[in-house]
């Protein structure tokens, strides 16, 4: 009896991480392929390796988020990634200190993604188109700035990116810092909470008098800041900015929230399954090149993991609504 | 109200209409400056280091003759470079094109409007394809590139344990350089032991040579087909530990091409062995020269050229440096 | 303000908030530089819009039902690429340009089915079917560029009536076309009732499914004549050639005053959009500036734009 009781409860318990975390298996099975075809693949080093490749994604990913979780998207990262680059070799052949430069980024980023929140919240024009435009804005500045250039970055501003801390990399302390923080303040504070509030439900947020126009500005700011915080990773990897820096980033940014169980139609999200979304991502451009796979099979692949785990993360969500209807309780299918 | 709108667009639309139907006749006569001065329109796939050097190349040779440059670029897109080489034809009214293509097939529709309308068309930097009449192509070599730096690391003895990076798969020049280190490599009896896939992203540069630094530790030597990926190849190297000055029992053999000023400085500051450069100043003098000698109502012979680039290396560094495009930025 | 209030009372203003805009924008670059408006000039612009504009329409009919399609630039690749490959092949126009159009509705069938049988959203489902369409048609072609064209095809880009090159001919046929059917058919109604509201639409009991799906359909088989014509345009088509079209295409829609949000807009509203994109690319190419400053720009003015059309409706409705 006790036994049954007691295995209905592991099983529902099972059910529910996995409505949490859909990903898990896939990625489970996707590790299993790349170790049989190339068994070098599951190793401590590659595990590093998956992790320093993943820290940028990670950064950039749990700022979207937030501003995923109200509706909202931010088209214009990679673009604000390239700028912030720029900016900081702009600066260092100013003349500006290093230390000053690295500080000043975040408040740039800062600055860029409170006016992509500003005129989202203002003006009522669709937060796609606002950061559709301000992302050939940031890149055309970033191009200006830089006069496409390549240009290689000294080491003093590298410091995110370069060099290890008790073993690990710094790039991953910094991402799963910046992952911790942002489930904290979403989970965990009164701001975290208005913001899932107003995902779910825009009208009640607004009749409940939350601060609707402040807490969009306050998460476009916050993508701007975890944008800022990824470009100075960025640079300290990389070592140089150059003009195809982070073309087409967002979009990898986006669907590494989207595999996490993020619905573009706000309320749902978290920030532990974006970071499971990014770095399954991660694991499979990494296993794709270990495994030698042709080049020519990455975006195939890469568009069938998307849409298979979209699919797959969206079934235990239907099946809560369908019990939900049985349950007798009203159910509006938006 | 509802005929007020439509009188609108139809108005709208008939002025642009008219205006625009009223044009047709008057293509093929371009300007035609009857003195020595002509404007030349320069159409790039992209901006970046070496296409910057390129361009100061044309326009210093342009200079000495006192032409006139009109400059576009692409940013990647064919479909643009089409628009912007009509703008400079039947706009602009330039007396000759010198363009990088995007796409060595798809600037044919390029090629064919100035055929059309007289206008020299003069291909530098990628080869196009025959399909149309080309004025003067002057190109660099990429199997002979890749050629040159095989030579190089074959002439660095050793065991030689090689990876190598690989541009865009649709770009010509990548493609070239690959078959052509390849080849030379094989001609030598060595082998290349990894190919790391990089479509000229250089963040998959980094990941793609940390990758491969890890699984093939004994790797002792790095092809990188352009100094675009230079620094994602350094940062690597720089996190795995091993970017080590050349003379150093631990240094990582490394020969790129392009010669830019990143790569000229990797040589000055020991930190590699050899770049096979582009001679751009050449492809500079030689299609300003071709744009007058059409100009002239001459034939350009011959009309193809090819460049192949020469090594830049530590044994060479004093005596070449100067001819080097990256070097004397 | 008062001038502000006045325009939104102008009927024509207010279903072409950008046509005055538009006009702005000629003025002001004419006075830069003159030949802008040359005939010769006018026509090039017409011409350069035509690949966006036509696949702006098909865009328009999927933003209208509250949708996005993604994978336009990608299917504008692989209509172009098979198109090539059969004309190639079988050195028939006809069954190349058939080729095409079997692709991109095929494409716009598929993406228009997860959509609506899985209840997905848009955006992902054509994200991922950007991915998935590039990716096979590199794999197929692979990467390579297909040319050696008829030259019966390839000459329609530079075939001219009455003045106007036949695709601008085509281009304009096809947005009379549109529209009448936006306008005029239950189709049409049922679309922009789709995107106003997906209760009413269901309550009214429009076929809601094949309203949607069909909405993909058809910008595919937009992007696929787009494909086409980029493939005439170019002498050759390859899988990355209409990547770059994305941002310019639903730029140009929502730019002419389509919402995002679905049951308002038109297809007239885009061709004014197309119209001012094509005349600032082809203005800042005149005037030099260098193509990072271009990009700027143009986001700047699609910024600016949608701010002023957001402005005029949304003061509209609170009054």
């Amino acid at each position: 009896m006790s036994a049954k009781t007691s295995v209905i409860a592991l099983a529902g318990r099972v059910r529910r991480f996995l409505a949490a975390f859909p990903l898990i298996p896939v990625g489970v099975l996707l590790i299993v392929l790349f170790s049989i075809i190339q068994p070098n693949f599951f190793s401590a080093a590659n595990l590093v390796n998956v992790l320093t490749q993943a820290s940028v994604l990670l950064i950039a990913a749990t700022g979207m988020t937030f501003v995923i979780l109200t509706a909202g998207i931010d088209l214009s990262v990679g673009a604000m990634m390239f700028l912030a680059s720029a900016f900081v070799a702009a600066t260092l052949e100013g003349g500006l200190w290093p230390v000053l430069v690295i500080l000043l980024v975040p408040l740039l980023t800062v600055v860029l993604g409170a006016f992509n929140g500003t005129v989202v919240a203002t003006t009522g024009v669709p937060a796609m188109l606002v950061t559709l435009a301000t992302l050939q804005v940031f890149r055309g500045i970033g191009g200006h700035l830089t006069e496409q250039q390549s240009l290689v970055l000294p080491d003093s501003v590298r410091f995110l990116g370069l060099g290890d801390l008790a073993g690990i990399p710094r790039a991953v302390w910094v991402a799963a810092v910046v992952v911790f923080a942002g489930a904290y303040v979403l989970k965990r504070t009164r701001f975290g909470r208005h913001v899932q509030a107003l995902g779910s439900n825009p009208s009640a947020a607004w009749n409940a008098g939350l601060p609707v126009r402040g807490l969009l500005i306050t998460v476009y700011a916050i993508a701007g800041l975890s944008a800022g915080i990824a470009s100075l990773v960025q640079v300290g990897r990389l070592g140089a900015v150059q003009p195809t820096l982070d073309v087409g980033f967002e979009l990898t940014v986006i669907t590494a929230v989207v595999l996490g169980g993020a619905s573009l139609s706000g309320g749902y999200g978290s920030v532990a399954g974006t970071a499971v979304g990014a770095l399954l991502l991660t694991t499979v451009e990494n296993g794709l090149v270990l495994s030698g796979a042709s080049p020519y099979v990455f975006d195939i692949f890469r568009g069938a993991v998307l849409l298979i785990a979209i699919v797959g993360s969206d079934l235990p969500r239907r099946l809560l609504r369908a019990s939900r209807r049985k349950g007798g309780e009203a159910a509006i299918t938006p | 109200m509802k005929l007020m709108k439509t009188a609108a667009i139809v108005a709208a639309a008939a002025t642009v209409l008219v205006l625009s139907a009223c044009g047709t006749t008057q293509t093929g006569s371009s300007a035609g400056s009857t003195s020595d001065h002509l404007t030349i329109g320069v159409s790039f796939d992209l901006v970046n280091d070496i296409r910057n050097a390129e361009l100061a190349s044309l326009k210093a040779a342009a200079a000495k003759q006192g032409d006139k440059i009109v400059f576009v670029s692409a940013d990647q897109d064919a479909q643009k470079q089409a628009s912007q080489i009509q703008d400079l034809i039947q706009t602009k009214k330039v007396d000759a094109i010198v363009a990088i293509a995007v796409n060595n097939d798809q600037i044919a529709s390029s090629i064919a409007l100035a055929n059309s309308s007289k206008v020299p068309f003069i291909a530098i930097d990628r080869a196009v394809s025959g399909n149309g009449k080309v004025t003067f192509q002057v190109t660099g070599d990429p199997v002979a590139d890749g050629k040159v730096a095989a030579k190089e690391v074959l002439d660095a003895g050793g065991n030689p344990v090689i990876i190598q990076l690989v541009g865009a798969l649709t770009d010509q020049n990548a493609v070239g350089r690959r078959d052509g280190f390849t080849a030379g490599i094989e001609a030598g009896g060595q082998k290349v032991s990894a190919q790391v896939p990089t479509d000229w992203d250089p963040t998959k540069a980094l990941d793609g040579t940390a990758n491969a630094l890890q699984s093939n530790p004994k790797v002792n030597t790095i092809f990188i087909p352009s100094d675009y990926l230079l620094p994602s190849v350094q940062s690597a190297l720089k996190a795995a530990g091993r970017l080590k000055p050349v003379g150093d029992p631990g240094h990582v053999f490394i020969v790129t091409i392009d010669g830019d000023p990143n790569g000229c400085k990797a040589i000055k500051d020991g930190l590699m062995d050899a770049d096979v450069v582009t001679p751009v100043g050449t492809f500079g003098e030689q299609a300003i020269a071709a744009a007058h000698t059409a100009n002239a109502g001459k034939a350009v012979t011959p009309a193809t050229s090819q460049v192949a680039g020469f090594p830049l290396n530590q044994a060479n560094l004093s005596t070449t440096e100067s001819t080097v495009w990256g070097c004397t930025k | 303000m008062r001038l502000l209030r006045y325009l939104q009372r102008v009927p024509w203003v207010r279903e072409l908030t950008m046509l005055p805009v538009l006009i702005l924008l000629i003025a002001i670059l004419a006075i830069f530089e003159p030949t802008i408006l040359s005939p010769g000039n006018l026509q090039n612009v017409l011409g350069q819009s035509t690949v966006v504009g036509i696949a702006a329409i098909g865009a328009t009919f999927v933003i209208l039902t509250g949708g996005i399609d993604l994978s336009v630039g990608s299917t504008i690749g692989a209509s172009g690429v098979a198109t090539a490959v059969v004309m190639s092949a079988t050195g028939s126009i006809a069954f190349g340009i058939l080729a095409g159009l079997v692709v991109g509705a095929g494409v716009g069938f598929v993406l228009g089915s997860l959509i609506h049988r899985l209840n997905l959203v848009p955006f992902v489902v054509t994200l991922a079917g950007m991915f998935v369409v590039l990716g096979a048609t590199v794999l197929l072609s692979n990467g390579a560029t297909i040319s050696g064209l008829p030259t019966a095809f390839t000459g329609i880009s530079v075939v001219t009536f009455a003045g106007l090159p036949v695709l601008v001919i085509v281009t304009i046929g096809l947005y009379v076309v549109a529209q009448l059917v936006l306008s005029l058919t239950a189709w049409g109604r049922r679309v922009i009732l789709l995107g106003a509201s997906r209760k009413t639409s269901v309550i009214s009991g429009s076929p809601v499914a094949g309203v949607e799906i069909s909405v993909y359909v058809v910008a595919g088989l937009f992007s696929a004549i787009a494909g086409v014509a980029l493939t005439a345009n170019l002498f050759a088509a390859n899988a990355s050639m209409g990547s770059n079209f994305l941002l310019n295409v639903i730029g140009a829609v929502v730019l002419g005053g389509t919402s995002l949000f679905g049951g308002r807009g038109s297809v007239t509203r885009t061709a004014i959009g197309v119209l001012l994109l094509g005349f600032l690319s082809n203005g800042m190419n005149i005037l030099g500036l260098a193509s990072y400053d271009q990009v700027a720009v143009t986001g700047l003015v699609i910024l600016a734009a949608a701010c002023l059309d957001a402005l005029i409706h949304r003061s509209r409705r609170a009054a």
